[in-house]
């Protein structure tokens, strides 16, 4: 048996994941699964279990000049019906699992499960969100690219909770994203591609290329990005295979029960090329 | 109702779609146990030793030392035992039950059972098998059963012929993806066990319990519970659970349920064959197909199970709907050590036609003729012979329902005016089943009867054909009361328990309407004539009917009773960026005689075509090392209802003149022609061979980069 806390404020909650070792427990969607026994009998859960899922504190979108602001406990289905984000963003998150799940499930719980697969990630790495982790001793920002550090793993310490992820709020010309699942609905992907551009007088003023499934983390090459960046549409053209090859060379996936390691490299390829001939080039 | 196709509501309706149906695992018996099986991990090996904890009270071990009489399964061989001995040959195979109160504790329990394996080189494909030495895992041989039959003179053609198209192709395992796991629950009262569950055939079971507990039939009694979904995957299976929570409800006399997870129901219990196709079509110099020879290759698991009846249906099927003189069938059903592989809808149909639609494709491709063209050449007419040489006696319209199909897909415009840049492509299926048992089955081998029983007005219907979803709670009722003529409402009719229903036969082979229909169909005809008395009994039993012959020594003669006919059309467009396959539309025209309810009719070939769409295009099942890898929803991929085309369906009314009002079967035949057209349509759209199911994107990347 296993103890669960069920904090009324996000600083208990703190003072629990400090003092105690224990597991936190949003919106259960990947939790329950991981650690599902025969059923009638309790999720056979290895450590205590912190409730974060229902703390008001946690459940907010906020939007300011420069940021979108996101709630740990705010689930897929909040995010989808919030009339202020922009619809681009919501692509990934509208095509992840089932009703259910996306009534569930939170953005922050799929950047903590850090799972390769991922929907949310490629969308999150491309806007260069933030992570913001709380402890008792404060709060820290990192980068999402940095918060995963692999499969499964992020840098979270024992005592701290993700409470927060920050989008920079910034418009773009042209943003494009597909995810390759094993069938249209409820489907875990087996590549994905979400990538922004903005272009100015011709030019390419921003581009950021976001792979996922191809990987142990998303793929996101900024070496590339840059030497893409400031490229007349026209020089991009010319030079697309070029890019293309470099790209081929960063995604190096692997065979799994779902897909395989050329396909999914070619996919990837073919996905970015269409963003910049069908999106970008035009 | 005024006429027997007008839809009414069916019986199971309210119960199901209110949530009161009461299933399996909602049956909650006063002092009821928990039963969990411990299963074989690995595929082959000498069991050297099984250590378990100490049990605490209450709770029990049941393995093959509490099998009072018999320890085997009666299937068709007797090959696979109850529970394992000294050697297992699957992984899932079961060792041993643990019984008790409470799951935790029985968890506990299995936990800490160990057990030690000596390892045999296991045999893991067909390929394997066909290099096997002994040890076998069956007998003396590496196959089940090998089979051949001809007709005609294959050699004299092969020397005549200027050509010969040959081709290969290879189908993969399907799991039947229930909603309702294996689910039993038995009662032992210290005379009678009774024995509830998810089950096609009741009398199965009670079979198998006599085997296991040497008991006599009045001891016994099996009653089918609501059931979510069977496809032939709780045709032969459920006697094993069946049998299980029997024999720990006797031991530990308390009433036991036994319900498998969903890993362990996908792991363990049977599937679809997997095969290997051959055919090679000899052609004269005008381009006339003069021979066939085909050769079938099924991947049976580790017991032989119904696999003999499958590879039967498998080479009898092989032919297609097509009139060749000379024809040699062989196949073969191969012993290895994968999850032992059954019943499935279409019954080792499905491999077939996918093969033989898809060779006929290539000779047309091969000719430059149009592949629906060539194959109207070959139709089967009524009073041809059939390719084991039994007359057709009823008329045969596959003109007609390949004309309409083409019609209302717009098949011709769309297969012409392809534009070959946007990768699009469309195909046609031209296919049967033959309903019923093979031959002379029903007579030989089932002997099915069914009773009525009339007091005053109301009459009560008794078969122990099971409710699986295809609505035989509805169609058995609509057949009597149009009998009769009185209200359906009239008609009692209940979930089968074999306390008071004669064994009218499993429901299974699509012949629950065309030969349980027709048996309540004639028992009602003679009730109608006692219909005066205030209270008649009557029961009645099968004849086969006496133009028909069947010898199954030689494969001669009527290989089914009745045969039901059908065409798809299925339309593709593949991603270029993804190799996605986009199915656009499915057309379907169906030959089931009279439709007893359009809308139960509706629902089957709308289901079976799902299915079919399934098997085709995304439902990937592999065993590695003896395991299939994907055993959960998460990786074993079914269509969601997003991936679901619109289907369009019609029917050609031509009554059969053996089954109820005209009616054929139906359950089966919407799953097996839309592998063939889909895979034509995908071959169309990337201009490259199709050889196996299912088409995933990986293979198309694959095929379009060659």
């Amino acid at each position: 048996m296993v103890n669960s806390f069920w904090p009324m404020t996000l600083s208990e909650a703190l003072d629990i994941r400090k003092n105690h070792n224990v597991m936190i427990f949003n919106g259960g969607s990947d939790l329950m699964v991981k650690y599902r026994c025969w059923s009638g009998i309790s999720v056979d859960l290895p450590k205590d279990i912190l409730y974060i899922g229902h703390l008001n504190e946690l459940k907010s979108i906020d939007i300011n000049p420069s940021e979108i602001i996101i709630g740990a406990a705010v689930s897929y289905a909040q995010f989808l019906k919030d009339s202020r984000l922009p619809i681009e963003f919501k692509h990934p998150i509208e095509q992840i699992g089932s009703v259910a799940i996306r009534n569930i499930g939170t953005l922050v719980g799929n950047i903590c499960n850090a799972s390769p697969a991922g929907d949310t990630l490629p969308m999150l790495y491309a806007l260069d969100a933030k992570v913001v982790i709380m402890s008792t001793k404060g709060q820290r920002i990192v980068e999402i690219s940095d918060f995963i550090t692999g499969p499964g793993s992020t840098q979270l310490n024992h005592d701290e909770i993700v409470t927060r992820i920050i989008i920079p709020r910034k418009t773009y010309d042209r943003t494009f994203y597909r995810k390759v699942g094993t069938r249209k609905a409820n489907a875990i992907s087996k590549v994905s591609v979400f990538s922004v551009a903005d272009i100015k007088e011709s030019r390419i003023d921003d581009i950021r290329i976001c792979i996922g499934s191809c990987g142990p983390t998303v793929i996101r090459v900024k070496k590339i990005e840059s030497s893409i960046i400031d490229l007349r549409l026209s020089e991009l053209t010319l030079d697309i295979d070029r890019f293309l090859r470099m790209y081929d060379e960063k995604i190096v996936p692997i065979d799994d029960v779902r897909s395989t390691k050329i396909y999914r490299s070619k996919v990837a390829c073919n996905l970015i090329k269409t963003f910049l001939t069908k999106e970008v080039i035009l | 109702m005024k006429a027997i196709s007008d839809s009414i509501k069916r019986f199971d309706f309210d119960d199901k779609i209110q949530g009161k149906a009461i299933y399996t695992s909602d049956y909650h018996l006063e002092c009821m146990f928990y039963a969990k099986t411990l299963r074989s991990t690995v595929p082959r090996a000498k069991i050297k030793n099984i250590i378990t904890p100490e049990i605490p009270q209450g709770y029990f071990i049941v393995d093959h030392r509490d099998v009072p009489a018999q320890n085997y399964i009666p299937v068709v061989f007797d090959d696979q035992p109850i529970f394992a001995v000294d050697e297992v040959n699957y992984i899932g195979q079961p060792i041993l039950l643990v019984v008790g109160e409470k799951k935790e504790i029985i968890q506990k329990i299995i936990n800490s059972i160990h057990i030690d394996y000596e390892i045999i080189e296991p045999v893991l494909s067909i390929e394997e098998a066909e290099q096997a030495k002994a040890p076998y895992i069956f007998k003396n041989q590496p196959y089940f059963v090998k089979y051949e039959y001809s007709k005609g003179d294959l050699d004299k053609c092969i020397k005549k012929a200027k050509k010969v198209i040959s081709d290969e192709f290879r189908t993969g395992y399907q799991e039947q993806a229930y909603l309702e796991t294996q689910s039993m629950v038995a009662k032992y009262d210290g005379h009678t066990i009774s024995v509830y569950g998810s089950m096609q055939c009741p009398y199965y079971i009670v079979e198998a319990l006599k085997v296991a507990l040497g008991w006599e039939e009045d001891r016994i009694r099996v009653v089918q519970m609501p059931t979510g979904g069977a496809f032939g995957g709780k045709e032969d299976y459920p006697s094993i659970p069946g049998v299980h929570a029997a024999l720990a409800s006797i031991k530990s006399k308390h009433p036991v349920q036994l319900v498998f997870e969903r890993q362990e129901d996908i792991q363990c219990t049977t599937k679809r064959h997997p095969s290997l196709i051959t055919i090679e079509s000899y052609l004269d110099e005008n381009g006339t197909i003069i021979a066939r020879d085909m050769y079938v290759k099924l991947d049976g698991g580790a017991y032989a199970g119904l696999s003999s009846v499958v590879l039967q249906r498998s080479i009898l099927s092989i032919g297609g709907v097509y009139d060749i003189e000379n024809l040699r069938v062989r196949g073969t059903v191969y012993a290895t050590n994968n999850v032992v592989t059954g019943a499935f809808r279409g019954f080792g149909g499905p491999q077939a036609f996918f093969a033989i639609e898809m060779h006929m494709e290539n000779i047309a491709n091969q000719l430059n003729l149009d592949s629906v063209e060539l194959k109207r050449k070959y139709f089967f007419k009524q009073g041809d012979l059939s390719s084991t040489s039994g007359e057709f006696f009823d008329p045969i319209v596959l003109n007609v329902i390949t004309d309409k199909v083409l019609k209302m897909s717009d098949y011709r415009n769309k297969r012409t005016h392809n534009d070959a840049s946007k990768f699009k492509g469309v195909g046609c299926s031209v296919f049967f089943h033959g309903c019923g048992f093979t031959g002379a089955g029903e007579s030989d081998l089932i002997k099915p009867s069914v009773r009525l029983k009339k007091v005053k007005e109301e009459v009560e219907l008794f078969i122990s054909s099971t409710e699986i979803g295809q609505g035989t709670l509805t169609t058995m009722r609509k057949i009597v009361a149009k009998v009769l003529d009185i209200p359906v409402a009239q008609v009692a009719h209940h979930y089968p328990d074999t306390l008071e229903c004669p064994d009218s036969g499993p429901t299974v082979a699509s012949r629950t309407t065309l030969i349980v229909g027709r048996l309540l169909q004639d028992c009602a005809l003679k009730l109608k004539k006692r219909w005066d008395e205030e209270s008649v009994e009557i029961i009645h039993h099968y004849q086969y009917p006496s133009h028909l012959s069947w010898d199954s020594k030689t494969f001669q003669g009527n290989a089914y009773p009745d045969y039901s006919w059908g065409a798809n059309v299925v339309e593709v467009e593949v991603d270029p960026d993804t190799y996605q396959v986009d199915v656009k539309g499915i057309w379907a025209v169906f030959d089931i005689g009279t439709p007893i309810d359009r809308k139960i009719v509706q629902g089957q070939i709308e289901g079976g075509i799902v299915q079919g769409l399934g098997y085709s295009l995304m439902e990937v099942l592999e065993s590695r090392n003896g395991k299939l890898s994907q055993d959960t929803f998460t990786t074993y991929i079914i269509p969601s209802s997003l991936d679901i085309p619109p289907i369009m369906s019609e029917l050609v009314e031509n009554p059969s003149t053996i089954g109820p009002f005209g009616a054929r079967g139906l359950g089966e035949m919407p799953l097996v022609g839309v592998a063939p057209a889909l895979a034509s349509a995908i071959q169309q759209a990337i201009k490259c061979k199709i050889t196996k199911i299912p088409v995933i994107p990986e293979d198309i990347l694959r095929g379009i980069h060659k």
